[in-house]
């Protein structure tokens, strides 16, 4: 029986299980053409390595260190991080209204939102909570890469939830939410009231998402976010996907 | 509980050396090499979501450098390995005395005469010592393919390094 340059080859790469390496190991001791071929391959081995291995020794050089330190990681990852984040400390005292549970929703929206705010959240007769005003074209028609202009509601994410709608996460004033279009208007899935802001030039331009709309963001996001040239494609469909 | 981009950073920090190894191994001198290196880094940080946490970093880091390499080369932007002696004026870092410089340039030559298929195995197995299943998978390609890549390689550069030997007179 002959050996395979090839079961060699794994024999010399220490690819072969135990049995079949003591095997060859065996049958090469008793074999000087066999220990040749062996000594062949090892020598091109210490060849590559004797060649190429000096580099390794080299510091790693300033441009690509820079590289890895300044890069940008995608924010696909920064907000599945945040997501994901459980301890994070967020400076939001939140006060989470469920869209769907029964209950005046008029009346606590009357207190949670600021008066700038009032014609952003319309409660429908059936109860369901809909985006109006500023708040419904900004959620319809902005995309979030967009310069937002001040005092107007920002968009957070856009994604697809599990029953196949494009939903956004949006801020407003003290409000945060999240909100998923169906045939002709955005319900609102979940709000959540802000902490006050330091007054002052310096106010914080973004600050993370409240825990209760992270956690439905959680809940129905049936995969990723979308990036930005989904999020486009999604608008431009006017949210209404086939 | 998913792991800090900081160590992420450090952890890509400590695979440079090894990269920029297999990036000489495909392009035979150090300038394309720290360009390829450097691409790959960005590109794993910009796309970071795409990378499974928990699976290997450097698999996927590897995978991204083959890949971009094979583009490179696919769009011809990159000169076919050339290897540093042959070109004017630059220095042959880590590769200081005479010898060792003509070890790094018939290598390099050796390298350059394989299909890039046989190389980029080459460079996985022999160079980086990677398992086969391991190169497998950063090619996308079934472990057999590895093995008769390699084994194609591997009598090529053994034929050519004994056809050299045969032409230097002891």
């Amino acid at each position: 029986m002959t050996v395979s340059n090839e079961m060699l080859m794994r024999f010399i790469d220490g690819e072969l299980p135990p049995e079949d390496a003591t095997r060859i190991a065996a049958r090469i001791a008793n074999d000087p053409a066999l220990q040749r071929y062996v000594e062949s391959q090892r020598a091109l081995q210490r060849q590559l390595a004797d060649a190429l291995s000096p580099i390794m020794a080299e510091p790693v050089p300033e441009h690509l260190s820079a590289a890895i330190r300044d890069t940008p990681v995608s924010w696909r990852w920064r907000l599945k991080h945040i997501l994901a984040r459980t301890d994070g400390r967020l400076a939001w005292p939140t006060i989470a209204i469920p869209a769907t549970a029964a209950l005046a929703a008029g009346l606590v929206i009357g207190m949670l939102i600021s008066p700038a705010g009032v014609d952003q959240i319309t409660t429908q007769n059936d109860g369901t909570i809909v985006a109006s005003g500023t708040l419904a074209t900004a959620l319809t028609t902005r995309l979030a890469s967009e310069a937002q202009p001040a005092n107007a509601p920002r968009i957070g994410i856009s994604f697809r939830n599990t029953d196949g709608q494009d939903c956004r996460t949006f801020e407003s004033g003290r409000l945060a939410g999240v909100a998923c279009r169906d045939a002709a208007q955005w319900k609102i899935a979940a709000l959540a009231a802000t902490a006050p802001m330091a007054e002052g030039p310096y106010r914080q331009a973004g600050s993370a998402m409240p825990d209760i709309i992270r956690d439905t963001v959680r809940g129905m996001i049936a995969g990723v976010p979308f990036d930005a040239a989904a999020e486009r494609a999604a608008r431009d469909q006017r949210w209404q996907q086939k | 509980m998913s792991e800090s981009t900081e160590s992420i950073r450090n952890r890509m920090i400590a695979l440079v050396p090894r990269l920029r190894r297999f990036a000489l191994s495909l392009t035979g001198n150090t300038a394309d090499a720290d360009d390829l290196v450097q691409d790959t880094v960005e590109r794993a940080l910009r796309n970071l979501h795409r990378w499974q946490e928990g699976t290997r970093l450097d698999s996927w880091m590897f995978r991204i450098a083959q890949n971009l390499w094979i583009d490179a080369v696919r769009a011809r932007r990159v000169r076919a390995a050339v290897p540093l002696d042959e070109r004017h004026g630059e220095p042959v870092d880590g590769v200081r005395n005479a010898e060792a410089r003509l070890v790094f340039a018939d290598t390099c030559r050796a390298l350059a005469s394989l299909p890039e298929e046989q190389r980029v195995v080459v460079a996985l197995v022999l160079v980086d010592g990677m398992a086969y299943r391991d190169a497998a998978e950063i090619l996308g390609v079934p472990i057999g393919t590895v093995t008769s890549r390699l084994a194609r390689a591997r009598e090529a550069l053994t034929a050519r390094v004994l056809a050299e030997k045969a032409e230097t007179p002891a």
